[in-house]
């Protein structure tokens, strides 16, 4: 848990970093007339405190009972890895492929891989939540997504 | 307009076939994702946000409040039958209404939690009915030191009910405040942090944000510990109907509830979850028997299921009087009100009445709907519930990926969902909660503004802020409510649980 505060608190350091650094690019204006800069500043330079005082407050503390089990759960951290990467791929191929292809490419992943489901529930799945989310979104709610192929 | 007009002019837009549709599928969906933990109403409300746009306005809003809603409903049945709450609004009701399934009562808890909750939804309601338009007058007086003051208020309060570290939480909502300003300012017109990307000149959109911390970082965290396993308690449902002396048990603690949940509710920051803790701690300290709390006393499941539903419908006050969203959920709405053209806030009242009557009416009706469909349906909530995650989980992800596509058509809303879900996932890793981050982002903007112009006002001096008596109210009232004993006790049961939970 304290190491876990410790990256924690430098994330925040760091983006109380850029906020500055972005900050004062833009005119800050004066107290009597703040311009675009000022409040960005401030927010970014308390953050940058509360990062320091978390990490004392984590070096100084006494070790918590149990520690936080991070990317575990029975060796199953790969899965959620896997989900985010398979993600992020969905969303470069959606405009290309289209969205009939690749959510049905993703939702065989999602159910044969990270579900485990059998090849035939996954493919079955697959195609029939394809099918009715298309009907439903495109065709009954008119949204308007990619074509791609099709 | 007098009360009585104004009410019929409610019923008139409410009983349109077409908006009675709307409002059932909003409880009908809200109690849905209410009975399956891992989809909150936070993310189901920007999931379904894109598909509202081709409704009318009162429509839309009367629908996404009946999912809000609703959800406190459905949350408690998860909580009875399996010890999961399907909300974090239901997580006390856990305690009590878990060992009642275990004891074979789970139907008078069950049946006690849905009387309750439509006795206290009803009552704020009526509540809702009668304290918003005051409070819109008052609230037109309103000028930018008293928003600042009342959003720093509401701000703490968040920042005091985090379940964990107080730092941590004011860093999120820093860090919430931050990502707010990304986008073209809105006085000066400069660009802040957008490094050249076209897209982020509009600012983050607040719905791919939620539907990727609240949606898809909720699913990864559950396919990590493999949810799919759930025990649901197989246990005979015989009567829903408490008998006497279960009534003779709940009816203070329902009545207390409802109203402390309703004045919890209409504070920026408190709302439903901070209502059925502080409904908890105060049964246990009336009781005359607090020994019996936690071995499933009905006294409490009947408080806090009662005040959740309370605090939801106080919570509007704020969003319809003043334009300030208490909470996430309440910030999704003030979203669907813009996109409509709506102004949000003390003028809403004068200028669209149908909406607002129309959509304070529909809590009634949708309050009467629920505890129709509840009773009845509750066997059909326990099958929901023994749907396998393997199954349910490509579904919610799909949900959202399209939630978050169909609201501009971007794929980089869809890139930014994806982003915000791993975020979210490591965040509740760390403890890092997302509540304060993302009203910080839904605050900022308004926060600045605020700042901005009093600080024009008073030539520079923060005294502005405590020299006008409502800013300084608000000020001393963020002061005090950090001293309230009965909501330490609320939050210490809070941390007790969660730790438990996790």
């Amino acid at each position: 848990m304290q190491r876990l505060d410790k990256i924690g608190s430098v994330v925040c350091l760091v983006i109380a970093g850029i906020a500055l650094w972005q900050s004062v690019k833009v005119p800050m204006g004066s107290i009597r007339q703040p311009g675009p800069g000022f409040l960005p500043f401030w927010v970014g330079l308390i953050l940058a405190l509360l990062s320091a005082v978390l990490w004392f407050q984590a070096s100084f503390r006494k070790p918590a009972g149990e520690p936080v089990r991070f990317l575990s759960g029975e060796g199953k951290w790969p899965y959620v890895v896997a989900a985010g990467f398979a993600l992020l791929i969905y969303t470069f191929l959606l405009e290309p492929l289209g969205f009939i292809i690749s959510t049905f490419l993703l939702l065989i992943f999602l159910l044969r891989v990270i579900g485990k489901q059998n090849w035939w529930v996954g493919v079955t799945g697959s195609i029939l939540v394809t099918f009715f989310t298309h009907l439903i979104f495109k065709v009954a709610l008119k949204v308007q997504l990619p074509r791609g192929l099709f | 307009m007098g009360y009585g007009d104004s009410i019929l002019l409610g019923f008139s837009v409410c009983l349109q076939p077409i908006n009675l549709f709307y409002c059932f599928i909003g409880v009908f969906i809200g109690t849905l994702i209410g009975v399956l933990p891992g989809v909150g109403p936070v993310a189901t409300i920007s999931m379904l946000l894109p598909a509202t746009f081709k409704m009318s306005p009162v429509g839309a809003i009367i629908m996404l409040a009946g999912i809000y809603y609703g959800a406190m409903y459905g949350g408690s049945t998860t909580s009875i039958l399996v010890n999961i709450p399907g909300e974090t609004a239901s997580v006390v009701t856990c305690l009590d209404g878990y060992q009642m399934a275990r004891q074979g009562r789970a139907g008078p808890a069950l049946g006690i939690a849905a009387f309750g909750s439509f006795i206290a939804g009803t009552f704020s309601v009526v509540a809702l009915t009668f304290v918003a338009p005051p409070l819109a007058t008052i609230a037109i007086r309103f000028g930018p030191p008293e928003y600042f003051s009342l959003l720093v208020l509401g701000l703490t309060l968040l920042i005091y009910l985090a379940h964990g570290s107080m730092i941590k939480a004011l860093m999120m909502a820093c860090v919430g405040l931050l990502m707010s300003f990304i986008g073209l300012d809105n006085i000066s017109g400069f660009e802040r942090f957008t490094y050249g990307i076209a897209t982020l000149e509009d600012g983050l959109g607040l719905v791919p944000v939620a539907v990727g911390v609240f949606g898809l970082g909720e699913v990864l965290s559950n396919i990590e510990e493999s949810a799919g396993k759930r025990e649901i308690f197989q246990a005979k449902i015989s009567s829903l109907l408490p008998n006497r002396q279960d009534w003779k048990d709940s009816a203070m603690p329902i009545v207390r509830g409802s109203v402390m949940g309703f004045i919890l509710g209409i504070l920026p920051g408190g709302g439903h979850v901070l209502a059925s803790f502080a409904s908890y701690a105060m049964e246990k300290r009336f009781s005359k028997h607090p020994e019996r709390f936690g071995r499933g006393a009905i006294e409490g499941v009947a408080g806090p299921e009662s005040a959740n539903n309370a605090g939801a419908g106080g919570q509007f006050i704020p969003l319809l009087t003043l334009g300030i969203p208490a909470s996430p959920v309440m910030a999704l709405m003030l979203g669907a009100l813009v996109i409509f053209g709506l102004q949000p806030g003390a003028l809403l009242m004068t200028r669209n009445p149908d909406l607002f009557w129309g959509v304070i009416v529909s809590m009634y009706l949708g309050n009467i709907m629920l505890l129709v469909l509840n009773l009845p349906l509750i066997g059909l909530w326990v099958r929901v519930l023994r749907v396998p995650y393997p199954f349910l989980f490509p579904l919610i992800v799909l949900f959202c990926l399209i939630g978050a596509y169909s609201i501009n058509n971007n794929i980089f809303d869809v890139f930014i969902m994806v982003l915000f879900g791993i975020i979210g996932y490591l965040m509740k890793k760390v403890r890092f909660e997302a509540a304060p981050m993302l009203l910080g982002m839904v605050l900022g903007l308004m926060m600045e503004e605020a700042l901005r112009q009093s600080l024009i006002m008073s030539g520079g001096s923060f005294q502005i802020f405590v020299t006008r008596p409502i800013s300084a109210g608000f000020i001393i009232a963020a002061l005090v409510l950090l001293a309230i004993p009965a909501i330490r006790g609320g939050k210490k049961i809070l941390v007790a649980k969660l730790t438990e939970n996790e």
